[in-house]
């Protein structure tokens, strides 16, 4: 039988309404904390009982959506993924994300980060129009050819890895790791041919030859996404392509439908 | 009332708790090649004072100028060998192949190959520190 185990916890939240306040405030909230209770269960908790103006942003409650990233005791990470008894702390201290413009209490901006992933073209680019207005078959991808990004396309793009980036800290138009995954994870897809589009703003000024390896992306990835591995992947292609003038031998290649080149009934 | 960055600029470079030590690798790459930008002005500034408008002959560095030149010393090393491993890691060498992100999730980038030359270079750093510390204030005897 599983003991509960109810520990008195304080929360120190940041709390600051950019249409009210000058500067921020912080407020401290005693909560009864369970075994298995996360951050965001104690913020939602602290909204019903104790404080209903506190502004938490969260759907899934379970780390898929990529909402509840914020600075928990310090650290970027997902307030529905962290429970309370693991952190091992009396005090709490939950912040919006750092580097991201706060919309307010706990709520991030990430208008800034959406703008950049559009300008990286996040997706998949052929040069066949033809063939992707009326298409007549498949590009089928062997295992290994999905293995090249099958680990970057799970990015859930919670941007915890852009809100760690030290170099997006002072330099605020750098492209951050979440769009420099992004980037990677299509222009290593076999299917794509879109690499020479995306080069302009990838190896820009403020593209990833920003990036100096600090890795702390990778320290704070919930899902195993490694974005200090893809940025470095990224360089490396790059070079093959710029320096070498080698771009990717394999290719895949149009598998016709059976039934394709029959005229239809 | 107004629009909160939430900028952190340096201090986030700066910020290493809760990080690993790639982190920290990083900050000292910074401040090392700083602190040889500056030796490099200096050095060029008294050169320069010392030939052409003094005409005063060159001495051996005191206490002080030695203890600078084995910082010195100390920074080009570590600076050296980071670079090298930064090297293979920005070019993709040692950073690990893409693989499935399966929970518990282990990040390549941060263990296995990279780690490693994380360990020697820091190894190769504390023993060419020691050794040129006991060579430049005669301790080894030599």
């Amino acid at each position: 039988m599983v003991m509960s185990e109810v520990r008195k916890i304080k929360f120190k939240v940041f709390r600051f309404n950019p249409a009210v306040d000058a500067l921020p405030t912080w407020k401290v909230y005693e909560v009864e904390v369970d075994r298995g209770m996360t951050v965001l269960d104690v913020l939602l908790k602290i909204k019903e009982e104790k404080d209903p103006s506190l502004a938490v942003r969260y759907s899934c409650r379970q780390a898929v959506c990529g909402s509840c990233g914020m600075m928990i005791n310090g650290k970027q990470r997902l307030a529905c993924f962290t429970r309370v008894l693991e952190l091992n702390s009396k005090v709490v201290v939950v912040e919006p994300l750092n580097n991201l413009p706060i919309t307010r209490d706990l709520v991030t901006d990430f208008s800034d980060l959406f703008n950049k992933e559009k300008m990286v073209k996040p997706y998949i680019i052929r040069d066949d129009i033809e063939e992707m207005k009326n298409p007549t078959g498949m590009y089928l991808q062997k295992p290994e050819e999905l293995l090249e990004y099958l680990q970057f396309a799970d990015c859930i793009e919670c941007g915890l890895c852009s809100s760690a980036c030290p170099t997006y800290s002072t330099d605020h138009l750098f492209l951050t790791p979440m769009i420099l995954n992004k980037a990677y994870r299509f222009s290593v897809d076999s299917r794509d041919k879109g690499l020479q589009y995306r080069l302009p703003i990838i190896d820009s000024e403020h593209g990833c030859w920003r990036c100096h390896f600090a890795a702390a992306c990778s320290s704070v990835c919930p899902k195993g996404i490694d974005p200090a591995k893809s940025i470095q992947l990224l360089k490396k292609i790059i070079t093959s392509a710029g320096i070498f003038k080698r771009m990717r031998k394999k290719e895949v290649q149009l598998t016709l439908r059976p039934h394709a080149a029959e005229p239809p009934t | 009332m107004g629009r909160r960055e939430n900028k952190l600029g340096i201090l986030g470079w700066l910020k290493l708790k809760g990080y690993s030590i790639e982190k920290l690798m990083y900050v000292a790459q910074r401040i090392s090649g700083v602190g040889i930008i500056i030796f490099l002005l200096a050095h060029i500034l008294n050169v320069g004072l010392v030939y052409a408008p003094t005409k005063e002959l060159w001495e051996p560095p005191g206490i002080i100028g030695k203890a600078v030149l084995v910082i010195l010393g100390i920074i080009v090393v570590f600076h050296t060998f980071n670079g090298v491993r930064l090297i293979l890691a920005e070019y993709g060498f040692i950073v690990g192949k893409p693989r499935r992100a399966v929970y518990p999730y282990k990040m390549t980038s941060l263990s296995g190959r990279q780690r490693l030359a994380v360990y020697l270079v820091l190894a190769v750093f504390i023993i060419i520190f020691y050794f040129w510390i006991m060579v430049a204030f005669n301790l080894l005897g030599w």
